[in-house]
C-alpha cells in the first residue's frame, strides 16, 4: 500500500466492482510485514497461507455478488493477546510461546462474519503491560517517524502496522491507554470503547474491570465501522452491554456546530510538556472553527487518577495472572521436585520483568493489612473520578485533552523508571477507571516531525460522538495526508 | 485506614515521607526528582521477598535492590491518594451500571472438547493435567 491511505469505503467500493481483488490486498500486505525489518519485530505470528485462503474465498464471494459487508476481504492485523482459532498466542510472553488458541474470540468469530481477512498477530507489552512496547519478549517495535523512538504500548505494533500502510486497519487492547496511547505517537486513529460495548471473551485478561478491545485505523471512518462489527452484546462476557449499537458510519456523518465541548481546567495542574500543550490548544481552535463552543469543566481528582489506576490494575493483574502456572497452558520449568517448585519456577522463568513488578505490586496491595490502605483507597477514588465526569457531562457533550503529555520517546528512555513510564498514562488511565469512550486522532507534528493526539472523550455509549467530532476535525486537517 | 494512618506498615518502616519533590508528568522531568532513599523506605528488602513469596515469584539475589527501589517509588507516588477524604465515598470495583450487565440464561451450551482443553498442557497422562506428586 506504501503512501497510499485509501478509505475502507473506497477499498469496499473496488471490491464489489473487481477493479481491486482481495488476493492482491491481501499479499501486499504479507509482502509489506515480512519487509519492515526496519521497524523491528511488528509480527509474532503471520498467516500467509490461511491469510491467501480467506482472501480467496473473499473473492470468490465478490464474484458472486455475495459480498459480506465493507470489510470483505479487508486485510486487518490484531494483537497477540487476541486469541484465534489454531493460531498461537504468546501475549508476548516467553511463558505463553507455544500457546496454540482452540477458540476464536469474540471479536475474531466478528471478524470472520464480515470476511475480514486476519493477516497475523502483532508484537506487544507483555500482556500487555507498559506504555512503550519495550517490555516484550520478542524484541522491540520501531516508530515509522522516527526509529529510534517508541511506538507507544501496549498495543504498539498495532498501530505500527496502520501507521506504516501494512494493513488499513488493526485492533489492540486498553487497560489504561494502550490504543489511544501509541495512535498518537504513531499519528493513527485509535479508539477506546465504553466498558462493556466489545466483548472480551478471547482477550487474555490482564486488569478485568478496566480492560476493552479497541481499533486503529488512518481514517475514522473506517475505525466507526470496525467498531460497528465488534460492538455488541455477548453472553459469554457477563459485562457485555446489552444496549442497541449505534450506526457509528452514519452518527460521524452529523455536523458538529452548537456541540459543548468541555475543557478541562484541573489539567494546567499537571506538567504538561510545552510542544504538546501548544498543539493541543491548536487543535482547539480547529475545532472551535467546525462550530463547536467550548465551556469550562473540572475533574478535580483527575490528579490521582495514575496512582489509583496502578494499584487497581496491578491489583487484578496479580489475581488474572494465577492462572499462569506451568500446568495447564504455559511451558513449564524443568527445574521442579513437587508441584510448589514447579508453580514457582515455571513462573520465575516465564514471566518478564515488569510483569512481576505489577503482579508483585498487585499481591502487595491486596495482601492483608494494606488491602484497605491501597485497593479499597483506590476503589473509592475511583467513584470520584467517575462522579467528576458524570458532573462535567452535564455541561457539556464532549471533553477535549490531549492524549498523551509528550510526543512518542526515545527507545530505553523510561525503562529503567518504571514510574516515568506510568505518568505517561496520566491522560489515558482515567478513562478506564471511569469506563468512558475516547478516541485519538492525529493533530500534528512537532518540530521534530513526531505526531501528537487529540483525545475525545465521551458519555458511557456516545463513542458516535466521539468519532463525529474526531471525524470531521480529521478533515479539516492538512496532516491527514502526511505518510511516516 | 488509609496509607499514612497505616500504624502496622507506619512502625515497620518508620516512613517520614517529604511529599515536596512531587514528581511531574512531563516526558522531560530528569529521572533524578524520584531519588530512592534509603532511610525512606515504606518497603524492605525483607518485605519485597515475602511479597515475592506470596505470587509464587521467586527474586534473584541481584534482583533484590532493584525491585525494592521501584516499589518504594511506586508506593510513594500512590501515597498522593491521601490527600483525598473518602470516608464517606462508595467503592466503584467497576465503571460498568447494574443494567448494561444482564445475568444470561443458566442453561448448558456446547463447551470445548477434553482434547482441545489438554492440547496445550506442558505434560499430561490420558485425560489428566500431570503433575508432580502432590499427597506422600
Amino acid at each position: 500500500m506504501d503512501k497510499a491511505r485509501p478509505s475502507i469505503k473506497d477499498l469496499h467500493a473496488r471490491l464489489s466492482q473487481g477493479e481491486t481483488k482481495s488476493v492482491d490486498l491481501t499479499q501486499q500486505s504479507l509482502d509489506h510485514a515480512k519487509n519492515s525489518d526496519s521497524l523491528g519485530t511488528l509480527f509474532l505470528s503471520l498467516r500467509e497461507g490461511r491469510a491467501m485462503a480467506a482472501a480467496e474465498a473473499a473473492d470468490q464471494r465478490a464474484k458472486q455478488g455475495k459480498r459480506l459487508g465493507p470489510l470483505d476481504g479487508i486485510p486487518i492485523a490484531i494483537k497477540d493477546n487476541i486469541v484465534m482459532k489454531d493460531e498461537v498466542a504468546t501475549c508476548g510472553s516467553q511463558f505463553l510461546r507455544d500457546y496454540v488458541s482452540p477458540y476464536d474470540s469474540h471479536v475474531v468469530g466478528k471478524l470472520k462474519e464480515a470476511g475480514a481477512v486476519i493477516i497475523g498477530k502483532t508484537n506487544l507489552d507483555e500482556f500487555a503491560m507498559g506504555s512503550s512496547n519495550e517490555h516484550s519478549a520478542y524484541g522491540v517495535v520501531r516508530n515509522p517517524w522516527d526509529r529510534d523512538r517508541v511506538p507507544g504500548g501496549s498495543s504498539g505494533a498495532s498501530a505500527v502496522c496502520v501507521a506504516a500502510g501494512i494493513a488499513p486497519l488493526s485492533l489492540g487492547s486498553e487497560t489504561g491507554g494502550s490504543v489511544r496511547q501509541p495512535a498518537s505517537f504513531c499519528g493513527v486513529v485509535g479508539v477506546k470503547p465504553t466498558y462493556g460495548r466489545v466483548s472480551r471473551y478471547g482477550l487474555v485478561a490482564f486488569a478485568s474491570s478496566l480492560d476493552q478491545i479497541g481499533p486503529f485505523s488512518w481514517w475514522v471512518e473506517d475505525a466507526a465501522l470496525l467498531l460497528q462489527v465488534i460492538a455488541g452484546r455477548d453472553e459469554r462476557d457477563s459485562t457485555s452491554a446489552a444496549q442497541a449499537v449505534d450506526d457509528y458510519p452514519q452518527t460521524i456523518q452529523k455536523p458538529i456546530d452548537g456541540l459543548r465541548v468541555g475543557l478541562v481546567r484541573d489539567f494546567t495542574a499537571t506538567d504538561l510538556d510545552a510542544a504538546a500543550e501548544k498543539n493541543f490548544s491548536t487543535a482547539v481552535e480547529a475545532i472551535r472553527g467546525l462550530g463547536a463552543k467550548t465551556v469550562e469543566v473540572s475533574l478535580p481528582h483527575l490528579k490521582y487518577a495514575v496512582g489509583c489506576y496502578y494499584v487497581i490494575n496491578s491489583a487484578e493483574a496479580s489475581a488474572n495472572l494465577a492462572r499462569f502456572d506451568g500446568v495447564r497452558y504455559t511451558s513449564r520449568s524443568k527445574d521442579h521436585g513437587n508441584l510448589k517448585d514447579l508453580f514457582v519456577n515455571s513462573r520465575t522463568q516465564g514471566f518478564g520483568v515488569e510483569v512481576k513488578r505489577r503482579i508483585m505490586l498487585g499481591t502487595y496491595v491486596l495482601s492483608a493489612g494494606y488491602y484497605d490502605a491501597y485497593y479499597g483507597k483506590a476503589c473509592k477514588i475511583r467513584h470520584l473520578i467517575r462522579e467528576d465526569f458524570i458532573k462535567a457531562f452535564a455541561k457539556c457533550d464532549v471533553i477535549l485533552t490531549p492524549t498523551s503529555p509528550c510526543e512518542a520517546f526515545p527507545l530505553g528512555a523510561k525503562l529503567e523508571n518504571p514510574l516515568q513510564m506510568y505518568l505517561s498514562d496520566v491522560f489515558t488511565a482515567s478513562i478506564n477507571l471511569a469506563g468512558l469512550p475516547a478516541v485519538s486522532v492525529p493533530s500534528g507534528f512537532s518540530e521534530q516531525g513526531l505526531p501528537f493526539g487529540l483525545q475525545i472523550i465521551a458519555p458511557d455509549f456516545a463513542e458516535g460522538r466521539a468519532l463525529g467530532v474526531a471525524h470531521h476535525y480529521q478533515q479539516s486537517t492538512d496532516w491527514k495526508d502526511m505518510r511516516p | 485506614m488509609d496509607v499514612a494512618g497505616n500504624r502496622s506498615n507506619w512502625r515497620r518502616t518508620q516512613v517520614v515521607r517529604e511529599r515536596s519533590a512531587k514528581p511531574s508528568f512531563a516526558g522531560s522531568n530528569p529521572a533524578g526528582a524520584f531519588s530512592y532513599e534509603v532511610e525512606k523506605m515504606r518497603v524492605g528488602k525483607e518485605e519485597v521477598l515475602r511479597i515475592a513469596a506470596l505470587a509464587h515469584i521467586k527474586i534473584e539475589p541481584g534482583e533484590i535492590d532493584h525491585y525494592t527501589k521501584n516499589f518504594n517509588e511506586i508506593l510513594d507516588f500512590i501515597a498522593q491518594m491521601n490527600e483525598v477524604d473518602t470516608k464517606q465515598v462508595s467503592s466503584a470495583f467497576h465503571p460498568a451500571s447494574e443494567p448494561s450487565t444482564p445475568m444470561r440464561a443458566d442453561t448448558p451450551q456446547p463447551s470445548l472438547t477434553t482434547e482441545e482443553v489438554l492440547r496445550n498442557a506442558p505434560e499430561r497422562f490420558a485425560d489428566y493435567f500431570l503433575v508432580p506428586k502432590v499427597v506422600e
